[in-house]
């Protein structure tokens, strides 16, 4: 019973903090990335997409390999956690790279008409009209993130960092007492990742609802 | 250098193996997943239901060690190896998370479509197959190249049990060499040469969106950011 007071205890939080700060990191750049594809020049998107694709193209765990071994035996110092979140965040950067693109897409290039024809700056046009249309397009894709950020966090298990996995594996190596240890492991990530499952769909019927009320006269 | 390349295409092969049997195996079980999800059976949708978020939630390398080193004495029984093992791990664990946005694909088809169909006297898998799958072969293609980058990304998780694919090959070399960022990068490169490639053919197989396209947009659709 201590096995899973631990396994809660220790590698519950490695696991929540690891996915969190590579969510930060990801969204952070990813937004970045993203806004970047949406230039009006052309080199520019070309390059956002093709940058997208690298990163989203990169096992994760040859990721952490490429900087827990690769860059640390050039003589910079990563923890594993280091390691970990940014090879988490930044692989992850390019599908919320895309995420935000496709979302400022869907939001419209009526809008940008619009706002522009009101003569707000692009600025004004962002802040005013298409942000606070982007975030309630994104928040579901931003809780998917959260949920497959969660799940990878699971390959830190190779790089030593006593995250869920890796906790679980030494306990299961010690006693040979496997499938209890594979449950509780599996029940533990089903209690991480269901309830933020309702929340995406929640926020999916939500955001539905409004935008097919909104856009609905467009399409008549 | 050419000693690496030679040992780390042996990897390569069974990675690409390993890639193709999963990717064929997943799309084969996500489709019929995806139908069943929206039957007008409840216990069908409940089943199917049940099946895709139990495997969409438990993490690849969660659902290989459980796999490997929980059921794999009994499972080794029934003369499945560990190569076996990560196909049926990837095939799970891929097929719930595509059937679910299969599903919201299928969803969209308004129901006037389903409708003018059974009114034409077909049947519900007519309907399908005549009407509602071949309208729906455009927008699933950016969610099938997502699906398959995941699968090629899952397989570099093979190594964690020994399979010896790419990964673990770049692993072994790593320990000969000690040279760990060239390998890793050139391992990197390689991974790159495979999905890159199929990335920008699902973008061309969409179809002249950059000729068409309007001055800000012009890509693909959304891609939803999901883990595989």
């Amino acid at each position: 019973m201590d096995l899973y007071i631990r396994l809660i205890t220790e590698a519950l939080p490695v696991t929540v903090g690891v996915s969190a700060v590579a969510w930060l990191l990801g969204t952070v750049l990813g937004t970045g990335l993203g806004l970047a594809g949406l230039s009006r020049r052309r080199w520019l998107r070309e390059t956002q997409f093709f940058v997208s694709t690298l990163l989203r193209s990169l096992p994760e765990l040859l990721a952490i390999y490429l900087l827990f071994y690769g860059i640390t035996a050039h003589g910079v110092e990563l923890t594993p956690f280091t390691a970990t979140v940014l090879a988490l965040g930044v692989t992850q950067a390019g599908f919320w790279a895309e995420a935000v693109r496709g979302g400022v897409q869907v939001v419209g290039v009526r809008q940008f008409e619009a706002a522009y024809s009101l003569g707000l700056t692009t600025g004004q046009t962002y802040r005013k009209v298409i942000f606070p249309q982007l975030v309630s397009a994104l928040t579901s894709p931003g809780l998917n993130m959260f949920v497959a950020l969660t799940k990878l966090t699971a390959i830190a298990a190779a790089v030593g960092l006593p995250e869920l996995l890796h906790t679980g594996r030494s306990v299961m190596d010690r006693t040979y007492d496997v499938l209890p240890v594979v449950v509780a492991l599996a029940v533990t990530y089903l209690m991480l990742t269901i309830p933020l499952t309702f929340l995406v769909k929640a926020a999916e019927s939500r955001w539905h609802r409004r935008t097919t009320r909104q856009s609905m006269p467009l399409f008549s | 250098m050419a000693d690496w390349f030679g040992f780390l295409l042996e990897g390569l092969w069974t990675t690409l193996l390993l890639v193709v049997l999963s990717t064929v195996l997943t799309f084969a079980l996500a489709v019929p997943l995806a139908v069943w999800r929206i039957s007008p059976r409840r216990s069908v949708r409940a089943l199917s239901g049940t099946f895709v978020e139990i495997f969409r939630s438990i993490p690849l390398p969660v659902l290989l060690a459980a796999l490997y080193f929980g059921f794999g004495p009994k499972l080794k029984g029934l003369g499945l190896d560990a190569f076996e093992l990560v196909v049926i791990a990837i095939v799970l664990n891929e097929s719930a998370y595509i059937a679910e946005v299969f599903k919201g694909l299928l969803r969209s088809v308004p129901i006037g479509q389903w409708q003018a169909a059974a009114s034409l006297g077909m049947r519900r898998w007519q309907a399908l197959r005549l009407v509602i799958l071949p309208r729906l072969r455009r927008p699933a293609l950016p969610h099938a190249v997502n699906g398959f980058i995941y699968i090629v990304k899952g397989s570099a998780l093979a190594s964690i049990i020994t399979v010896p694919e790419l990964t673990l090959h770049a692993n072994q070399l790593m320990i000969e060499t000690f040279r760990p960022l060239e390998v890793y990068a050139l391992v990197g490169v390689i991974y790159l040469a495979i999905n890159i490639p199929v990335s920008y053919l699902g973008r061309l197989a969409e179809g002249g969106r950059a000729r068409r396209g309007s001055r800000r947009a012009a890509a693909e659709p959304v891609a939803p950011v999901v883990g595989g």
